[in-house]
């Protein structure tokens, strides 16, 4: 890979994002580059979908895959020691990131177990793991880059592949078996079944608040909701609406409810914290939460500044609820 | 929609299954209907939705690269990293995995003829230097640094030993009888109170309460004497504006026009302000190690913060996953 200085060199897609002067430029040059990146994104969130992956889910992936990229995006603006040298390489793996990351939390162990293979394959000098079409590929190193067509183990597994003690050894008499690299996805499905790693069921979401004391961590909560809502009141209007009207609350639906069953705001003060009449947010509550087009569409502002309002948003209130928390006794 | 909500009508309202006019009906009666609206807040998943909304407020969890790198030993972002997973149990976790796929890395599978070959090696290098003179051992290297004193290296030794810190005495004499500050007045038995037999490093602590609807006023006592009361709040926390004595034991209340909670004389909140000698002792570890959280929880953990314990130890935790030890203590102390 050629070298600017001690970094890889930025992709030439990022030109012109590189070279913007003034935030008009820069816009442009980011929306050029989410147009690259969508169908990316698109692309890995079909080729993951399942029954577990709803559709109010994978729009959330979308958007928090479309954050993390403008973050990046930030510091290579900010640092020259920052760069992407691949772009649309870069995007996948943040998708496929994502992807993970919300899988983790419904089956956790086998997230743990692609967490292990995928350091196992990015380690062992015998193998490695790659992207072809928007999938991620294992095998032996000397089959980088070649699509998986299919590839599994033609006869029985043997001790070797079944001993999880010894992964990198394991995975090797995999891939030797099979003749051919595997899709990522497919080798956690075989390694689970050789290795005997299920989840009985999906785990419940964790709880923010510790554990060891329900009754007091129930109440933290309450009251770290309780400030959430009061530091929303007070973010500016622009900020406030993209992050509420985006606001998920984990289970499909709007987190908007959420405040309204704890009893800190009334629909009425929802509506006004969204210059909404009362009405206008009944006639929008059944579409909540909204995609950043939509939001877009009703701020009068592109999806890329949704975007950006609700990062500053989280900013501001991260800080906010750190500081709270400093706080307790 | 005059009546009041049914269950059906919550779960209509949650999923976004309500007509616009409903809603609305709906959304007012919430804030009219005290009933309904405990009712409402007491949804079994809406904890759960709420922790899920926090979560997605709390900035990035580091992806797979970035834990990656902070197992390997990469430069970056480890310092942020390490401070995230202090906090964060999900990514502890998922670096305590990677940790065990690199120790795994490390084991290879030992071939026999390679094993072989290992020991007859041994085996002459042995034999080659149990016949050479030997060399002089080159003096030892002084190197100076900040030492830490006999006491502290014998109480982590001591709690890594044990793995597990027991409750110092205070803390079972402010301890209430079981569940009093709940089991005396059955309609307050849903009340939680912060802090209870426990000690405080701040001599102005704040003081939480949950599950009550009404305003309430604080009252500080110690002993028979009214130290400070608080105007009426209604957000469940006050924080007293004049410093407390350190050593003091001091039990407070809340007065809910006529009524008190917890009621005394059988039910108490007590607590006990960080002594000046510990809270000396505190200051200077902090001071002279501020980055071994180790030191400074167990030290808390021996002088009955709780709190300070848990968070110091967390954070040990946090930087030092595969550290079973630590995680055990960590583990008796939330267990108190």
């Amino acid at each position: 890979m050629e070298e600017c200085g001690l970094v890889p060199c930025n992709d030439a897609l990022l030109a012109r994002f590189l070279d913007t002067r003034g935030d008009g430029d820069r816009d442009g040059a980011i929306e050029e580059l989410f147009r690259i990146a969508d169908p990316i994104i698109a692309t890995v969130l079909a080729r993951s979908r399942s029954a577990s992956l709803r559709t109010d889910d994978a729009e959330d992936i979308a958007a928090g895959v479309r954050l993390r990229l403008l973050r990046r995006l930030d510091e290579i603006g900010q640092s020259e020691g920052e760069s992407i040298a691949r772009f649309r390489e870069y995007v996948a793996t943040l998708t496929f990131n994502a992807v993970h990351d919300h899988f983790r939390r419904r089956f956790p162990e086998r997230a743990r177990l692609k967490d292990r293979l995928r350091y196992v394959l990015g380690h062992d000098s015998r193998l490695a793991v790659w992207t072809v079409d928007a999938r991620q590929i294992a095998g032996l190193r000397a089959w980088n880059g070649m699509v998986a067509a299919g590839n599994t183990p033609a006869r029985g597994a043997n001790a070797l592949m079944r001993d999880a003690r010894h992964p990198a050894d394991a995975l090797a008499a995999i891939f030797r078996a099979a003749g051919g690299p595997i899709a990522l996805d497919e080798l956690v499905a075989l390694t689970a079944e050789l290795w005997h790693v299920s989840d009985v069921a999906p785990a419940q979401e964790r709880e923010v608040a510790s554990a060891e004391d329900p009754p007091l961590a129930r109440m933290e909560l309450r009251q770290t909701l309780q400030v959430l809502w009061k530091q929303i009141t007070i973010l500016p209007a622009r900020q406030r609406a993209a992050l509420l009207l985006h606001l998920r609350d984990g289970e499909g639906g709007s987190g908007v409810a959420v405040f309204v069953f704890f009893g800190f705001a009334t629909l009425e003060a929802i509506a006004a914290a969204l210059d909404f009449t009362p009405e206008r947010l009944a006639e929008l509550w059944n579409q909540l939460p909204l995609d950043d087009l939509a939001i877009g569409t009703l701020l009068g502002v592109t999806r890329q500044q949704v975007i950006n309002l609700r990062k500053a948003a989280r900013e501001r209130l991260a800080g906010r609820i750190q500081a709270f928390e400093k706080k307790k006794p | 929609m005059d009546t009041h909500l049914s269950s059906e009508d919550f779960e209509r309202f949650g999923r976004r299954k309500l007509s616009p006019a409903d809603l609305l009906a709906a959304g007012r009666h919430l804030a009219a209907c005290a009933d309904c609206a405990r009712r409402a807040g007491e949804s079994v998943d809406l904890e759960r939705r709420g922790a899920a909304i926090l979560r997605s407020l709390e900035g990035d969890h580091p992806d797979f690269d970035a834990l990656s790198g902070y197992v390997d030993g990469r430069a970056g972002e480890r310092e942020s990293i390490a401070l995230h997973i202090g906090h964060c149990d999900e990514c502890r976790e998922r670096v305590a995995t990677l940790l065990d796929a690199r120790r795994s890395l490390r084991a290879p599978l030992w071939r026999p003829a390679l094993a072989a070959a290992a020991i007859l090696a041994t085996v002459f290098v042995t034999a080659l230097l149990l016949h050479r003179p030997r060399a002089e051992a080159p003096a030892a290297i002084e190197h100076r640094t900040t030492v830490m004193p006999a006491a502290w290296v014998s109480a982590i030794d001591e709690a890594r030993a044990q793995r597990q810190i027991d409750p110092p005495s205070v803390l079972t004499e402010l301890r209430p009888p079981a569940d009093a500050l709940r089991g005396g007045d059955a309609t307050k038995s849903h009340v939680v109170l912060q802090p209870v037999a426990t000690v405080v490093e701040s001599r102005t602590p704040a003081f939480r309460w949950h599950g009550l609807e009404d305003a309430a006023t604080v009252s500080v006592y110690r002993g028979a004497e009214l130290i400070a009361r608080s105007p009426q709040r209604r957000e469940g926390s006050w924080t007293i504006d004049r410093p407390l004595t350190p050593g003091g034991t001091y039990q407070w209340q809340l007065e809910i026009g006529d009524h008190v909670f917890p009621a005394p004389p059988a039910e108490v909140a007590r607590f006990r302000v960080l002594d000046a000698a510990a809270a000396t002792q505190l200051g200077e570890a902090r001071r002279l190690f501020p980055a071994d959280h180790q030191l400074i929880g167990i030290l808390c953990a021996r002088a009955g913060v709780r709190d300070c314990a848990v968070r110091e130890l967390r954070t040990h935790v946090g930087l030092h996953p595969e550290d079973a030890a630590a995680r055990d203590l960590l583990r008796s102390v939330e267990a108190w």
